[in-house]
């Protein structure tokens, strides 16, 4: 199909001003960290800016899109032409993105995500926002099952909202190491430039206290080390806190008739569609504190892979299970587990060998250069004591229909892997599980993690020799209902949730 | 359950053999600067490294092939692929075969001369995303994909 050049579409003239904005911000941070002054310090930031520019306005000039019912074709780059063309039936989500500088000049982002990619296969940055719906209504307009006609967004009233006392709520149960290091790394940053001088701040904050317990001994600046940690503790959950707010504000969830529709966001607003037959699995995540309070979140495992959710699309940042569990059901039809099935206890003893065997090895190497490493050996009752915790937290169910794969000892998860969602299963086993008479059960899911998925670890061999036969059954059973789902469109456990 | 042509061992051999040769020409390269500053002494190192790449050379080349093919098995059933492999991890893959994507045929330089062929069965799983089925002779292996491709439902996504 050839199209009429003339027919084709440029982003946004202004998107231009947001691309240029947003690659300033890094362009003034280049140019601080270089530490020059006066005259060197304007050719340098001019440089940059020209540069910038030379990137940024071909990529304008030579982006075109052409947007025809059920289908988009992109034509970009510069001196790599590449023309892409899009059709409605790959597309699994039209998502809208603004920003601080989008929504200041009314444009938005349109990202076109796809099943199997790790990206948006097609992104417009920037469009007017009647554009984008011009856009995503033409691209449905040629699917039947996703076209059928939704309540329009003003007279629905959303299924699932987060407040903003709730989302601060949510926002404190969310403590990551990643969140840790970064607070870690604020505050010896603001340290190094002198804005604050840790020591100093430190020493006068807990100077008395220490003395108390040190009695002013050597060991006085040491001491300075917990109090330092807690410091960086405190910032890490505080950024955990801000980043969730900034992420999640204003959550809305709406269960339409044939798909979730979600909009959340403080400065970067997004407004995501995700069909229900798109939906492969469902996760619930809790840590020990949100356990405590019933409380959980609820994520979705969908084909388009968001890398910026870490393939899980948030479908409920916090709730308790009691209000939780009605959203969730309505998703996918599935009676959450009373119990779930231990693996094997020998799970403790391999589990228990493997960190000996790696702590071992680690202590030698250090041991060569550093002698006090042989102290680390102390380490290996809390890495048995880790070993019975994982056994602890891991269970499994399966009813028939839904695979239950509980994991994890502080963010544990729980998997529901609904049969008709299952691409493959895998019965795997090393040298050592082999001799220990245990394997592990995996079941491939579209759209999953390579890190997180649903497996059954250290389950005996005679358990996954009745396991693997029953979950292949289950789909087998799934299927017959249902001869043309191949898995990713698969619709019989996915109806229409408003019938 | 079916094992895989015989012949897949030589392909296998050539591969470790063509990859431990070329690490032993570099080791033999930096065993040589190693060995100019003393001339008519060889360095301990240079011995435990050649030493090394040799037996992992050996081993990969002339001991796994035969070792790995014993434990390769698949069988096509009715509705869905097995396959059965791996010597330290065991793995058993059960793929429906309603649940493939599409299927290749690949075939290397060392495989087209012993005229094997591979099938590649691709689903929409991501650790599963594409099975190979290795060792098949290439008339074989197209008349398996052509037997698979029914399977295929249209539309994939």
């Amino acid at each position: 199909m050839v199209e009429a050049d003339t027919n084709f579409r440029r982003v946004h003239p202004l998107s231009l001003v947001i691309i240029m904005s947003s690659t300033a911000v890094y362009g003034v941070v280049l140019v601080l960290s270089i530490d020059v002054d006066g005259l060197l310090f304007l050719i340098a930031a001019g440089l940059l800016g020209v540069s910038g520019l030379l990137q940024i306005l071909p990529r304008y000039i030579f982006f075109k899109y052409l947007v025809s019912e059920g289908e988009i074709v992109i034509h970009s780059g510069v001196l790599k032409r590449v023309r892409r063309n899009i059709t409605s039936e790959r597309i699994q989500n039209v998502a809208f993105e603004r920003n601080i500088g989008a929504r200041l000049l009314n444009l938005t982002a349109v990202k076109i995500e796809t099943a199997g990619s790790i990206k948006a296969e097609g992104v417009l940055q920037y469009v007017p926002v009647s554009e984008a719906e011009r856009i995503r209504t033409l691209l449905r307009s040629a699917k039947p099952a996703e076209g059928a006609p939704d309540a329009s967004p003003e007279a629905v009233t959303p299924d699932y909202s987060l407040p903003l006392p709730q989302l601060l709520v949510s926002g404190m149960y969310t403590f990551s190491l990643i969140y840790f290091a970064a607070g870690w790394a604020i505050v010896s940053q603001l340290d190094q430039i002198g804005l604050i001088p840790l020591e100093e701040v430190l020493t006068n904050l807990v100077a008395d206290q220490i003395q108390e317990f040190s009695g002013n001994t050597p060991g006085f600046s040491t001491l300075l080390v917990l109090p330092i940690i807690l410091a960086g503790l405190l910032l890490g959950w505080i950024t955990g806190i801000c980043i969730h707010v900034a992420r999640y504000y204003g959550f809305q969830l709406e269960l339409r008739p044939t798909k979730i529709h979600r909009r959340f966001g403080l400065f970067t607003l997004r407004e995501t569609t995700i069909p229900y037959p798109r939906v492969q699995s469902l996760v619930l995540k809790s840590n020990p504190v949100m356990r405590l309070h019933n409380r959980f979140r609820l994520a979705l495992q969908t084909l388009a892979f968001d890398t910026s959710e870490r393939g899980m699309q948030m479908a409920i940042p916090l709730a308790r299970l009691p209000r939780l569990l009605p959203v969730a059901q309505r998703i996918d039809d599935f009676t959450l587990p009373d119990t779930y099935r231990s693996v094997s206890p020998i799970s403790i003893r391999r589990m228990g060998l493997r960190y000996t065997l790696a702590l071992g090895a680690l202590v030698t190497l250090v041991q060569l250069l550093w002698s006090p490493a042989i102290w680390g050996l102390t380490l290996l009752p809390t890495l048995w004591v880790l070993a019975w915790m994982q056994y602890r937290c891991h269970g499994w169910a399966f009813n028939g229909s839904h695979l239950y794969v509980r994991r994890g000892i502080f963010w544990q998860r729980i998997w529901i892997v609904p049969a008709t969602k299952f691409q493959a299963i895998q019965k795997s086993a090393t040298f050592l599980q082999r001799r220990m008479g245990i394997c592990q059960v995996t079941v491939d899911t579209a759209g999953a993690s390579f890190l997180l998925y649903p497996r059954i670890v250290d389950v005996s061999v005679a358990t996954a020799d009745e396991l693997v036969p029953a979950l292949y059954e289950a789909f087998r059973r799934a299927m017959a209902l249902n001869p043309r789902a191949d898995g990713i469109d698969a619709v019989d456990d996915l109806a229409d949730p408003a019938t | 359950m079916h094992k895989l042509h015989p012949s897949v061992k030589s392909v296998w051999m050539i591969r470790a053999a063509l990859f431990w040769g070329i690490c032993l020409l570099i080791a033999m390269a930096w065993g040589i600067f190693q060995i100019i500053p003393w001339p008519g002494q060889v360095p301990t190192r240079v011995l435990l490294v050649l030493g090394t790449v040799i037996t992992l050379g050996v081993l990969s080349a002339g001991v796994y092939p035969i070792v790995r093919y014993r434990f390769w098995r698949y069988e096509l059933r009715a509705e869905d692929l097995r396959l059965i492999r791996g010597i330290w991890w065991r793995v058993d893959t059960i793929v429906p075969l309603r649940r493939i994507q599409h299927l290749d045929i690949s075939q290397d330089v060392f495989e087209r001369n012993l005229d094997l062929g591979s099938l590649v069965v691709h689903t929409a799983g991501t650790r599963s995303s594409s099975v190979t089925l290795p060792g098949l002779l290439h008339e074989e292996a197209a008349r398996l994909r052509d037997e698979l491709k029914q399977f295929i439902i249209e539309p994939a996504v």
